[in-house]
């Protein structure tokens, strides 16, 4: 996938990897441990888009684990999430194309969380549970001639300490196991969740687990084996990074999930009011993004589904109350009827509070969900620095303020250089402190309204 | 032994005579060699932390380090903590901790530690309360040693453990074995879980699955034995009426809770023929609705929950955490924090105050030099025993180290 010595790999409309060269022999099994890395080449933009995909999985995978959930409320959260982004069949045409996507985007989000250990903990993780969950719904057959292909080398109990340690061997583990059953014996390190929970047998430092408890023992092997692999992968990322193309993409990928959450101030005691909404677009706190939803909102008296999801979480996390939010939209949605409107969208906005449902307010989204998210063509959502063509772009920024052609071509190579948030944060450094640069990449529409705040509240003390 | 009433002993540790303990009999070149793992100082030592605890104002200062034993001991004498903690080993020397990025400045290893405390027990312990301690509610602690010393050697093949009395109510276990110094934080969880029988954070109960787990089995075969003596005779915990109800709020029939109560009436009645009331009363009650099974479960039950070894969670799980040290004096008790050589005679009122101690340097006849002057006093046994336990930490780390270098000669 990222040979050096062809430097074309990753040129865009250079499919070498033409989905119906794949063999079915490439991907025998529906489950992986993604051994062998990638081959084939692939174009830049379904490199970015897969990863893109897997990590949305990867997201939800978190926000169970995060929430505690289990069970089949996970699966009912994952099921949908995996069929829309990154489903894996057992059966049918579409099974080899699939798996090529499977292997592919999990590969290059090694390359993107391998730089630190944070991250590469953090993809362990999330990874490991999207392995478990798989390995548990998987189907039966498959999932025991994907064992047998591992060749694990687990060390396996002898028929005669099996039967020295029969009567342990059967309370150890609840339900007790067959009476023929195959246990392996590994350190206890390996399968602390067996060990925290008093399911397996533990004598001199070594856990006894029956075959029917493996999920366990392939879970833990998966999770070290990525672990060692990513630590490679660190090591050889230095080459990788000459192709210049390849960093912003993957730093943006890594980024997601560093800022998966704005953790910053929220500004409920300042009194912000359905009308105040307008007066902070028009005092240049918001960024491009939520600018062009209130201008478009001004204009069509309507926003769409992921356009209210965006900008309302938005307003919520600087502070705007329930109340005003509904008065807000009320407001600004001039053509709908009090009857339609509070049918179909004051419920959708006490929700994003959590004030009714599931009882949980949602979270205002960071520019890599901003980015990540699809925009039709009737939609004004997303993230300006990657929709607006040059021109649109350049005129949006001139009307901001920029206007030094330099700058402009600056920003210009950045968004061209996939990397929105730098173009951003530049912005934000010429239209608030003289281009003076700040110490970090803004990476949430919300840190650049507090930012803003903050930096107008200060400039108002120091001239009174 | 006589109740120990630690309250009103008047043990004032004085900052003068705590520097001589630490000048004259402190075991600080054990100490180096037990934390060292070998003769010649290196980072296992070099790179941990200690934390001070110093007299004035009670200060605490954490992140101390020392390159060799005789560095530490001249800050022991320098500062004179009342109390000093033992860390983990970083990968980097912590006193220059903030000269490398935080994200850099890691955990390396730690010993695995336990920590028992008798306050733990205070809602079973009728003998004393508070910071009082007794042989009696000892029985507690001596039952969990024993528990956990086995397990910690048979379940999970340990063999370098080191119990120290904890210099009033408790006792601390330090598992130094390569292998346990070296368990993650996930590990630590995994093994407290395993230990640990009783679980939720408000009102412990029981959580052990049917059939008994070989280790609770094993735990519960024991404590049926100290049972009788230990919680019906000694402490007699369900005496009164109202006591009473601990022991009813766990009998699962109502029928049989409500035939006992009327039997029982308001007048004190000895626990252990209370213990025999359940099986009399379900026997001869005629109460149909009584599950004979769940009964004898429920019993199995309430003898483990007077019994179970309770250890502080939090102390375990991080290898992060910091424990007192060995031979530190407890400054509420002026007792020596000594190794407990064997918990079957361990007598917590006869272990050496530092008080008793200075006295027997004083009329000491010896002229040994100070490297020697423990060996008259009382503290000799502890440290001969400290000794001996270092060396064969030590011996067992040189093998581990030899075989580690024969293994690569042969790659
Ligand atoms: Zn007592």
């Amino acid at each position: 996938m990222y040979r050096h010595s062809k430097r074309r790999v990753l040129e865009r409309n250079n499919i070498v990897g033409d989905d119906s060269t794949v063999t079915p022999a490439n991907y025998p099994h529906r489950l992986s441990f993604y051994a062998l890395p990638p081959l084939e080449e692939i174009t830049l933009d379904q490199f970015e888009l897969w990863a893109i995909d897997r990590l949305k999985v990867l997201a939800e995978v978190e926000r169970c684990i995060v929430n505690n959930i289990t069970g089949q409320t996970m699966e009912s959260l994952l099921k949908p999430v995996l069929a829309e982004h990154l489903p894996l069949g057992t059966h049918g045409s579409a099974i080899e194309s699939e798996r090529k996507k499977d292997h592919y985007s999990h590969y290059i989000l090694r390359l993107a969380f391998c730089r630190n250990e944070d991250l590469r903990a953090k993809l362990v993780r999330l990874e490991t549970a999207l392995f478990k969950y798989r390995f548990a719904t998987d189907d039966s057959n498959d999932r025991k001639s994907f064992i047998q292909d591992l060749n694990l080398d687990w060390e396996q109990v002898s028929q005669q300490e099996k039967d020295t340690l029969a009567a342990e061997l059967a309370h150890a583990t609840v339900p007790s196991p067959a009476i023929n059953e195959t246990y392996f014996k590994v350190d206890f390190e390996r399968v602390c969740d067996l060990v925290e929970s008093r399911r397996v047998l533990v004598k001199r430092g070594k856990a006894y687990v029956p075959n029917s408890l493996q999920q366990s023992l392939i879970a833990a092997e998966f999770s070290s084996r990525l672990d060692q692999a990513l630590m490679l992968t660190a090591r050889a990322l230095p080459r990788l990074e000459e192709d210049q193309r390849l960093v912003p993409v993957l730093t943006h990928l890594s980024s997601g999930f560093a800022w998966q959450t704005y953790s910053g101030p929220i500004y409920s005691d300042e009194g912000f009011t359905a009308d105040s909404v307008a007066a902070l677009d028009r005092a240049g706190h918001f960024p491009l993004c939520m600018h062009n939803m209130q201008r478009g909102l001004e204009v069509n008296q309507h926003l769409k589904y992921e356009g209210r999801k965006q900008y309302g979480t938005f307003l919520r996390a600087i502070g705007l109350s329930v109340e005003e939010s509904l008065k807000f939209w009320r407001m600004m949605f001039k053509k709908v009827t009090d009857d339609k409107f509070n049918k179909e969208y004051a419920y959708n906005i006490k929700h994003s509070y959590g004030l009714v449902g599931s009882r949980r307010a949602y979270e205002p989204q960071n520019c890599v969900h901003i980015g990540m998210s699809g925009v039709g063509r009737d939609e004004i959502h997303g993230c300006p620095y990657k929709e607006f063509s040059p021109d649109r772009l350049a005129s949006e920024l001139r009307e901001m303020g920029i206007t030094d052609t330099a700058e402009l071509s600056k920003i210009r190579d950045l968004t061209q250089k996939h990397q929105y948030s730098m173009a951003c944060t530049r912005v934000f450094e010429l239209t608030h402190q003289g281009g003076e640069p700040s110490k970090e990449t803004i990476m949430a529409p919300n840190t650049y309204f507090s930012l803003s705040y903050e930096h107008a509240k200060k400039t108002e003390l120091s001239q009174s | 032994m006589p109740s120990v009433d630690f309250t009103f002993a008047n043990h004032k540790v004085d900052p003068e005579v705590l520097t001589q303990y630490y000048q004259r009999l402190f075991p600080a070149r054990y100490l180096f060699q037990w934390l060292n793992h070998s003769p010649v100082p290196s980072s296992d030592f070099t790179n941990r932390e200690f934390a001070f605890t110093l007299f004035k104002d009670e200060k605490y200062i954490r992140y101390l380090s020392y390159p060799n034993a005789d560095a530490f001991k001249k800050d022991l004498l320098k500062m004179t903590p009342s109390r000093f903690e033992i860390g983990p080993e970083y990968n980097s020397n912590p006193r220059d901790r903030r000269l490398v990025n935080k994200n850099n400045f890691k955990t390396l290893s730690k010993e695995l530690v336990f920590d028992i405390d008798l306050t733990d027990y205070d809602g079973i312990r009728t003998c004393c309360s508070d910071k009082n301690i007794c042989e009696l509610c000892w029985n507690f602690i001596t039952f969990s040693i024993h528990v956990l010393d086995e397990t910690l050697r048979e379940d999970f093949g340990f063999e370098h453990i080191l119990w120290v009395y904890s210099g009033r109510r408790g006792a601390h276990a330090w598992v130094c074995d390569k292998r346990a110094r070296e368990l993650d934080d996930k590990a630590r969880k995994a093994m407290i879980g395993y230990l640990n029988i009783a679980k939720g954070t408000r009102g412990k109960v029981i959580d052990a699955k049917r059939p008994f787990h070989p280790y609770v089995s094993r735990m519960f075969d024991v404590a049926t034995k100290d049972f009788t003596q230990h919680i019906l005779l000694d402490q007699d915990p369900w005496r009164t009426p109202e006591d009473a109800e601990k022991l009813l709020k766990r009998i699962p029939d109502l029928n049989l809770k409500d035939a006992l109560k009327k039997k029982w009436g308001f007048s004190d009645i000895s626990s252990s023929t209370k213990w025999k009331d359940i099986d009399e009363v379900a026997k001869s009650g005629n109460i149909k609705t009584l599950n004979a099974n769940s009964l004898l479960e429920a019993k199995k039950d309430i003898i483990l929950e007077y019994m179970y070894p309770r250890l502080d969670v939090n102390v375990s799980v991080h290898m992060n955490h910091l424990l007192k040290s060995p031979f530190c004096v407890h400054p509420g008790t002026g007792r020596v924090c000594v190794p407990i050589t064997d918990p079957d005679t361990f007598d917590a009122s006869s272990v050496p105050t530092l008080n008793e101690l200075l006295e027997e340097l004083s009329t000491s006849t010896s002229t040994d030099s100070n490297a020697h002057a423990y060996e008259s006093t009382s503290l000799k046994p502890y440290i001969d025993f400290f000794g001996k336990f270092v060396n064969n930490l030590m011996k067992a780390e040189q093998q581990h180290a030899k075989r580690g270098r024969e293994n690569d000669l042969s790659f």
